[in-house]
């Protein structure tokens, strides 16, 4: 019973932390389409702030498992 | 129509359910196994049993020309492409490739793509993805230079998550799954063949892959799997949606590449990621300069596990994904 709960309770944080990257990714979309193209008309800042969010997600993705990893 | 996609789907699976046991046979004539190490017998497995995935797909596909004749070009681009991404696995199970030949060579593969949508710019439309809310991007410049990735990466992706009994094939028939409820949703018929192509093939070859594990797939099936999934991202017009059920092996492919810094063979690899116990459980390596894994990660949470839990965690993370995947194709439905 122990072991159920361990191995549904990894797979739900795990599963979580999906939802809210993919969440994150919807509306780091939204905005640089809606917000970044409507109101920057100079394409080389266009280029650098959607490289810097989508760097952003990245960056999160590569940073979640380290308080897993860390904590054993 | 409903019935021809039947007959598709009966034809792959039936292809790969006999073909496979003919591939067990001829694994053990020729003395290809592999060592499963994961059980504490470690018992040694018949391995090439992704060459009875290629020839279902291959079937599968060769029935929707006569049936779907009006989709040639898309279909036989979509074998070509798997057909690629096979052969390249075939080679690396006989001579192992390095990690960075092997994704170079898959890379290759979008060539007949990029091809095609020259020749046929009435059925192979590039740069044009579709996305939640938004609706078609018009992406010039960012779409090649991500183009390579979607075949390479999506092929290699579901490679390195090919790490225990049954994972690939139940992973995939996930995906394959949400592909086809997408497709249905945004009304591709395309799609819908090819998902149903890979949803038999991939079914009955679970059949003989499910812990404990009969056969092993070797890098020919999970190659051309992965392939075939970035081919239909591209064909049809389907990336975004394909890339959200393919996060877990992305994500795991992503941190494997950043823990051990570059495209790095496994085999050549020091540590392992995990590590068996004498009782059978499987634990997370405490060793720093081992890669970091989606099942390294899942047993730093659980601590030690039974292979078929840890099958099951990975197995309830796609299926959440896969959730993802169709509600972000209802989404690519609504216009703000």
């Amino acid at each position: 019973m122990q072991k159920k709960i361990s191995w549904i309770k990894a797979a739900i944080t795990i599963s979580f932390h999906i939802f809210l990257l993919w969440f994150l990714l919807l509306l780091i979309m939204i905005f640089i389409e809606k917000i970044i193209m409507q109101y920057i008309y100079n394409s080389t800042l266009r280029t650098i702030i959607g490289l810097f969010f989508y760097g952003l997600w990245l960056y999160i993705l590569y940073k979640l498992p380290q308080r897993y990893l860390n904590s054993r | 129509m409903i019935l021809y996609y039947l007959y598709i789907f009966i034809i792959s699976f039936f292809t790969t359910f006999i073909t496979t046991p003919l591939v067990i046979k001829l694994a053990l004539k020729i003395n290809k196994t592999g060592v499963d190490i994961h059980k504490p017998s470690k018992p040694i497995v018949p391995s090439l049993g992704g060459i009875a995935i290629l020839i279902g797909i291959l079937s599968g596909s060769l029935s929707s020309l006569i049936l779907f004749h009006q989709y040639y070009v898309e279909t036989l681009l979509f074998l070509l492409v798997v057909l690629i991404n096979g052969i390249i696995g075939l080679i690396d199970d006989f001579k192992v490739l390095k990690g960075i030949v092997k994704m170079t060579t898959t890379i290759l593969s979008t060539i007949p793509l990029i091809a095609s949508s020259y020749l046929f710019p009435d059925k192979i439309v590039l740069g044009r993805p579709e996305v939640p809310f938004l609706g078609k991007l018009r992406l010039t410049l960012v779409y090649w230079a991500l183009l390579p990735l979607i075949v390479g990466g999506s092929a290699n992706a579901v490679n390195m998550l090919e790490v225990f009994n049954g994972v690939m094939p139940g992973t995939c028939s996930f995906i394959a799954i949400a592909i086809l409820l997408s497709s249905i949703i945004l009304n591709k018929t395309r799609s819908i063949i090819f998902s149903i192509i890979m949803l038999g093939s991939l079914l009955s070859y679970y059949y003989y892959n499910k812990y404990p594990a009969k056969v092993f797939s070797g890098d020919v099936g999970s190659l051309s799997v992965g392939g075939a999934f970035g081919a239909i991202a591209i064909i049809c017009r389907l990336e975004i949606v394909v890339m959200i059920a393919l996060i877990p092996h992305i994500i795991n492919a992503f941190y494997v590449i950043s823990s051990v810094k570059g495209f790095k063979e496994r085999r050549t690899i020091r540590y392992r990621p995990v590590e068996v116990m004498e009782n059978g459980l499987i634990k997370a390596s405490k060793e720093k300069d081992a890669p970091i894994t989606l099942t390294r990660i899942i047993l730093s949470i659980t601590g030690p596990l039974e292979e078929k839990y840890i099958i099951k965690t990975i197995f309830f993370i796609e299926i959440c994904t896969s959730i993802l995947a169709i509600i972000t194709a209802f989404l690519i439905k609504v216009k703000i």
